[in-house]
């Protein structure tokens, strides 16, 4: 029975290390906004070879909060310097949306400056990116926000 | 000549010489302060080329008194100098990134014909087009490059011709202080601006701005 009791632990165990691995959804829907069409390629393509394709865009803002208002996203991916609405606006019209307000949220961007930083994190940032940037960093920073994939 | 010509002329040349054994310089706000108490002190009763002259000295001193303003105005909004040389310097920065990203991404295109070499027949062929076309297009580093120096040789005239109107008319100290006093919260040393508009400053030179891991650790800290 002792035997039994340790086989069940270890299949219980082993199904939680499995469900951590595959608890990301690689089929959530992403939201990339960046006032650069360049940019909003990039981050899209390091998500495609991530494994993420369900990844919709927005050139600023007030477009991104429209498209989240229509269809709520499991991760924001948001420059800072865009018009006519920032990122930093953008981030706390979600906090303050109340079917928003638990969105996953990463900064990426150019604004490097410490206060920028305080800033975003008192505003809500779920993690913050400064550019340039490579696919490891994007990829870790994912995984402090959603899950291990 | 008239008297009164000849007597302007001599008034003129004899504040000028005052003005410049007391100062020790004569800037050109000094010529139109001169010009100015010239003006005010003439009397309207003259003939018609007194009257003329009158006119012509208070239409150059007013002339002066609005050149200095505008030149001042350049200088209290933007901090002339210090805008277009940090403008030259992200200019410099900007040639020196498309250099580099044009050299991985040209690192890159050999890596793959490299790889690509010995795959034979047509995919090897479109493998070479492409890279080809790659090899083509950062020729773009070339001529941006050649573009934005010339911009940053334009600025660097325009700076030293700030630079010399600055040294005609003097500096103003207190017009040419710059502090907004707006500062809101703080936290720690570091004082977050009351206006969200003066957190964006763009990419900071090189040097200048806070790594990744330096962020990191600020955001695990708050």
């Amino acid at each position: 029975m002792l035997y039994g009791s340790v086989c069940l632990v270890e299949i219980i165990f082993n199904f939680i290390c499995m469900g951590n691995v595959m608890a990301v959804d690689k089929t959530m829907h992403i939201l990339v906004v960046d006032d650069y069409n360049t940019m909003r390629r990039i981050i899209k393509n390091l998500l495609k070879q991530l494994g993420f394709d369900n990844v919709d865009e927005a050139a600023d803002g007030s477009e991104a909060f429209k498209k989240l208002q229509e269809k709520p996203a499991g991760l924001v991916i948001s420059d800072w310097n865009m018009e006519p609405m920032t990122g930093l606006e953008l981030l706390k019209l979600v906090r303050a949306h109340e079917k928003l307000k638990n969105t996953p949220f990463i900064m990426v961007t150019a604004e490097s400056k410490p206060e920028n930083v305080i800033a975003a994190k008192q505003a809500g940032v779920s993690n913050y990116i400064v550019k340039p940037f490579n696919a490891e960093t994007l990829k870790t920073k994912m995984m402090s926000v959603i899950g291990e994939f | 000549m008239s008297d009164m010509q000849s007597k302007l002329g001599r008034t003129l040349l004899t504040s000028m010489v005052a003005t410049r054994e007391q100062k020790g310089e004569l800037a050109l706000e000094d010529v139109g302060a001169i010009f100015m108490n010239m003006a005010a002190s003439l009397s309207p009763n003259s003939n018609d080329v007194d009257k003329f002259v009158h006119y012509e000295i208070a239409r150059l001193a007013k002339y002066i008194t609005d050149a200095k303003q505008e030149i001042f105005s350049i200088q209290t909004n933007d901090k002339s100098e210090d805008a277009i040389l940090d403008a030259s310097q992200h200019l410099d920065e900007v040639i020196k990134a498309t250099e580099e990203a044009t050299n991985t991404i040209m690192d890159a295109a050999d890596a793959v014909q490299n790889a690509a070499s010995g795959v034979g027949g047509d995919k090897e062929q479109q493998i070479m087009d492409a890279t080809t076309r790659i090899y083509d297009a950062c020729t773009f580093q070339d001529i941006t490059g050649q573009r934005i120096t010339k911009v940053i040789r334009l600025l660097a005239n325009i700076e030293e011709r700030i630079s010399k109107l600055n040294d005609l008319f003097g500096s103003e100290p207190e017009m040419l202080a710059n502090g907004n006093g707006n500062d809101a919260a703080k936290n720690g040393d570091i004082i977050l601006p009351k206006d969200e508009k003066d957190l964006l400053n763009g990419p900071q030179l090189s040097g200048q701005g806070t790594s990744q891991a330096d962020i990191d650790k600020l955001l695990s800290g708050l």
